[in-house]
């Protein structure tokens, strides 16, 4: 699920076992269509370049006490609600926590494409559950 | 080791007779146990310092100028204090995601132009120094690759060249991605500063009074230094005020070691060097507020001495903060300084974090308050609306929990508290600091008392509130003001433009707070016999910076007894009704008198912006068990009162539904509706058997039934009866009895809606009396033909069904005749159906 994105950089929790063929082929795309193109740059950004915060957390910022406190202080901007997912979240074992720069590395188009459709964001999130890749 | 002792030249080569007095006695005592417990006398010294940091932090929290956790990271200032004292860690930090980058993109576009891809190859060399000192050559390095890298990507900018060069195709592509290249420029350069910054070994802050330095430099001490064993050391900028008796390197060691340690400098620097050489780690000094020091002058020249000398050790990093004004006027030699390139000036640091505050979350709002409450040991319960008022005016807030605190005031409140009364508040607050004064220091609350008089006294002689110069003031304990300026929050120091030369600027001395600048100013004035309060109200004209403030307080003190008859002119002023309705809501309860209730009633009916101004008040007392006097209730008989022009006037104006047109859409829009959304989810989600009070607001709903909706044809607003059926559903008891309340109110709209609902309300339940079913029996038929008749005869014919054991021979042939009636009317429809009978004879009444 896409926590947050802004023009600098972007919070994702990333199914753990998720891979971009796999993302493609939930997504029921066709290949070389239009869409598939789309959701594929979608996974690029979302997925290449990132950091999992978790490590993050364990290298550099061990002076807080657990991974929840780090969140809580470093990401004030995340209300209770969101913490709340994404600590459930991850305490599945299902999920990684990651930090990025979704629209720095990658195209306009696609930073205008997300940012002003709401649906096309919702669908990105439902093709980003877990459970869709335990299997 | 250092060498610095040999040298004679510099800040600490001289050697005087205290020097070599220590040398006699604490130096070979040190120097064995350095020698032969080497690991022990270290691990000891590490001791002292985190010991020490952390006992300053905690005078810090005792003097309040600390209060964890209100410091919120939403900037990246504290992030920058991580990497200025901790640069191994943040390079690898740094390294490992730049590493990571992939420029998927930028790839994809240079390859379908026909151009290399390029990547960004960080040499093994640079990955992994061994040691602080290797640092900053091997980040000139690194930055030697991000320059090649850079100048590697193609220029863009000449179009021509393009042209030539590319295919028509290509050509298109290449101008859809034109400024490719500086992108790629871009996001290297914001790494590029991460990793100059950590070259930087010492960080100046500054910013305005009252902006949070001190919080952001404890909570980056409490929650990062010391959680993490980094070294370091922390004064406030008043500790080198006897700069002519010690030098800085003297109260630096004082507060490391304390008095007669016998430690040089010099000896604390080797010490401190091999710690950190042997861990690649750094030792901080901060100095917080360095405008507090009352030489600043002198000590601004000393400081820059120390720093130009002690920027030379690598191992040392350095926190300065300093009020903006001060820095600018006193410390201009930091502006360009020698050291320049080892220095990072971070101006207005809370730049973006108040731009934030405009729109500050609730989550946040929450955050702090809830700060404060744990700090400062509040036991009593905020009502909502308080946890908004306070969060949004910090100075508030503070006074509020030292008042409501039991951390220092053992009698503190402990209450549910529904509105804050800043009258009773600065009242409390300033009693409780007379106590303080007296408990806590060596001055008396008579001599806290006496300086007050002086500074308010000063002000009504000169009519002078703001900018007071200290020199004016006759009779006044200077002492006494700097440790008040320095320990509260009541006095600040300014710097204004000295008017007696075009350079110069002179200090000058403020209250903090306007709002308990006036309270005080009014105090004074009203308990001083000397002066007459109509002549200073009419002394302070139009200067509105006091005379609003002025007039506020004025008003308050007069709902009290005894000032009553003294500040009677105010009800002489021309605009008394608007100070009263501005103020009069944030009166104690206990002050109200009948008088007050019969002038808003009055007030209610004499212009729209009074009747909304009551009723947004007084709608939120519903707690009618804290607001015994005026409540909601005075809100129900204004109501009650009222006839349909009145209603429509001045209720039904304030909530009525519009459209709202932008473009070619239309939204229906009004207050009204956020606020019935609102009740929607209190209905679904308050427990009512424990917030008894909030039927009051159900109450009040019934009252707006008689509100237009414009969009509906002036019907009344779909989602009011909804929410209003709902609460039937939920609580019939309740709703019975308003609805039996106001079935006779003399405003038509809501009479005609509450039968509606008590249509509703039978529909699930017929549990009336029989006087009631008479009683409506007997309007009824006095009514004229309408829709209210109709919904009354609903009613009664629903009612009649159910149970006809109260009606005399008369009504019942009335509901007989009703039921025949009905009967024949169906066998009519039922014959037409059939095709027995025409329609002709429903036409008979139409003159066609």
């Amino acid at each position: 699920m896409i926590i947050n994105s802004n023009d600098k950089s972007h919070l994702v929790l990333l199914p753990k076992k998720i891979s971009k063929d796999k993302f493609l082929l939930q997504a029921k795309v066709r290949k070389g269509s239009y869409f598939y193109k789309r959701l594929e740059s979608v996974y690029v950004s979302l997925t290449s370049s990132t950091t999992n915060l978790e490590e993050e957390y364990r290298l550099y910022y061990n002076e807080y006490g657990t991974f929840e406190e780090f969140l809580y202080h470093k990401y004030p901007h995340l209300d209770e609600m969101t913490l709340d997912l994404i600590n459930n979240s991850l305490s599945t074992k299902q999920y990684n926590f990651v930090r990025g720069y979704m629209y720095e590395l990658s195209d306009y188009q696609l930073h205008m494409f997300m940012e002003y459709s709401d649906e096309f964001t919702e669908k990105i999130n439902n093709l980003l559950k877990a459970e869709l890749y335990e299997n | 080791m250092s060498n610095i002792v040999k040298n004679t030249d510099n800040r600490w080569g001289v050697i005087n007779q205290t020097i070599i007095k220590n040398y006699l006695y604490f130096k070979p005592k040190r120097w064995i146990k350095k020698t032969f417990q080497k690991k022990k006398y270290y691990q000891e010294l590490k001791n002292i310092f985190n010991s020490k940091l952390d006992k300053k932090v905690q005078t810090f929290k005792d003097n309040k100028k600390y209060i964890p956790d209100i410091f919120l990271e939403l900037d990246d200032v504290k992030e920058k204090l991580r990497y200025i004292t901790q640069p191994m860690l943040f390079y690898q930090k740094n390294i490992n995601e730049i590493k990571n980058i992939e420029f998927y993109f930028f790839n994809e576009v240079l390859e379908s132009l026909g151009i290399a891809k390029k990547n960004l190859d960080i040499s093994i060399k640079y990955q992994n120094p061994k040691a602080q000192s290797e640092l900053n050559e091997t980040i000139e390095h690194l930055m030697n690759d991000f320059l090649k890298f850079k100048e590697s990507i193609p220029n863009f900018d000449d179009r021509k060249e393009m042209k030539d060069k590319l295919s028509e195709e290509k050509y298109k592509l290449f101008i859809k991605e034109q400024g490719i290249n500086r992108r790629f420029g871009w996001f290297l350069d914001n790494f590029e500063n991460k990793f100059r910054l950590l070259q930087k070994q010492f960080i100046l802050l500054t910013e305005q009074a009252g902006q949070g330095k001190t919080n952001l430099v404890c909570d980056f001490v409490e929650n990062v230094m010391l959680k993490k064993n980094l070294l370091g050391v922390m004064l406030a900028g008043n500790e080198f005020n006897n700069l002519h008796r010690d030098k800085i390197e003297d109260i630096i060691l004082k507060e490391i070691y304390g008095f007669e340690s016998g430690i040089e400098f010099n000896e604390f620097l080797d010490d401190a060097e091999y710690l950190c050489k042997s861990n690649n780690t750094t030792f901080t000094i901060i100095i917080d507020g360095l405008n507090e020091n009352i030489n600043i002058e002198y000590f601004s020249k000393e400081l820059y001495s120390f720093v130009e000398e002690i920027l030379k050790k690598d191992f040392i990093r350095l926190i300065f903060t300093c009020r903006s004004e001060y820095f600018d006027d006193r410390f201009k030699n930091f502006k360009e300084p020698i050291f320049l390139n080892k220095m990072e000036m971070q101006e207005s640091f809370m730049n973006r974090y108040k731009k934030y505050r405009e729109e500050f979350p609730k989550h946040l709002e929450d955050r702090l308050i809830s700060s404060y409450i744990k700090f400062f040991q509040i036991k009593s319960t905020l009502s909502p609306n308080v946890r908004v008022t306070l969060a949004k005016n910090f100075l508030l807030l503070r006074m509020f929990s030292e008042v409501y605190g039991t951390k220092d005031n053992p009698t503190a409140p402990v209450e549910q508290v529904y509105n804050i009364y800043k009258d009773d508040l600065f009242k409390k607050y300033f009693e409780f600091k007379h106590e303080q004064i007296n408990v806590k220091t060596k001055y008396s609350s008579t001599e806290l008392k006496k300086l007050f008089e002086s500074i308010l006294k000063y002000m009504v002689e000169t009519n002078i509130y703001t900018n007071i110069s200290l020199g004016n003031i006759e009779d006044i304990d200077l002492e006494l003001l700097e440790h008040i300026i320095d320990e509260d929050i009541f006095f600040r120091k300014d710097l204004i433009k000295d008017e007696s030369s075009i350079y110069a600027n002179s200090e000058v001395l403020n209250f903090t707070f306007d709002e308990f600048r006036d309270y005080l100013l009014v105090d004074y004035i009203v308990n001083n016999e000397r002066i007459d309060p109509k002549i200073f109200l009419e002394s302070i004209g139009k200067n509105m910076t006091i005379r609003e403030g002025v007039e506020r307080y004025l008003f308050f003190k007069s709902r009290k007894k005894m000032y009553k008859v003294k500040l009677q002119f105010l009800e002489e002023l021309d605009y008394y009704d608007n100070l009263f309705l501005s103020n009069i809501f944030s009166v104690n309860d206990e002050d109200i008198n009948d008088d007050d209730i019969h002038k808003i009633k009055d007030l209610f009916r004499q212009d729209v912006i009074f009747s909304k101004t009551i009723i947004n008040h007084l709608m939120y007392r519903h707690m009618t068990r804290y607001y015994i006097k005026l409540n909601i209730f005075t809100l129900f008989d204004i109501i009650l009162s009222l006839n349909d022009d009145e209603y429509s006037t001045f209720v039904s104006e304030k909530y009525k539904i519009k459209y709202d047109y932008y473009g070619y859409q239309r939204e229906r829009k009004g207050e009204f509706l956020r606020l019935l959304e609102d009740l929607h989810g209190i209905l679904e989600t308050r427990n009512f058997s424990k917030e008894y009070q909030l039927h009051n607001v159900f109450e009040f709903m019934f009252l707006l039934l008689g509100v237009t909706d414009e969009t509906a044809y002036g019907s009344s607003v779909y989602e009011l009866t909804e929410l209003l059926e709902n609460y039937i559903d939920k609580y019939p008891e309740n709703a019975k009895k308003i609805l039996l309340k106001y079935k006779d109110i003399k405003i038509e709209k809501i009479k005609l809606e509450i039968w509606k609902l008590l249509n509703y309300y039978i529909d699930k339940q017929i549990d009336f009396d029989d006087e009631f079913y008479k009683e409506t029996y007997k309007k009824f038929i006095g009514l004229e033909d309408g829709t209210l008749k109709n919904n009354m005869l609903i009613f009664l014919e629903k009612c009649y069904k159910f149970d006809s054991s109260w009606c005399t021979s008369e009504e019942h042939s009335f509901f007989e005749d009703l039921e025949n009636e009905e009967k024949a009317r169906m066998q009519f429809f039922r014959d037409v159906a059939n095709g027995k009978a025409g329609i002709s004879e429903l036409l008979e009444d139409f003159d066609i």
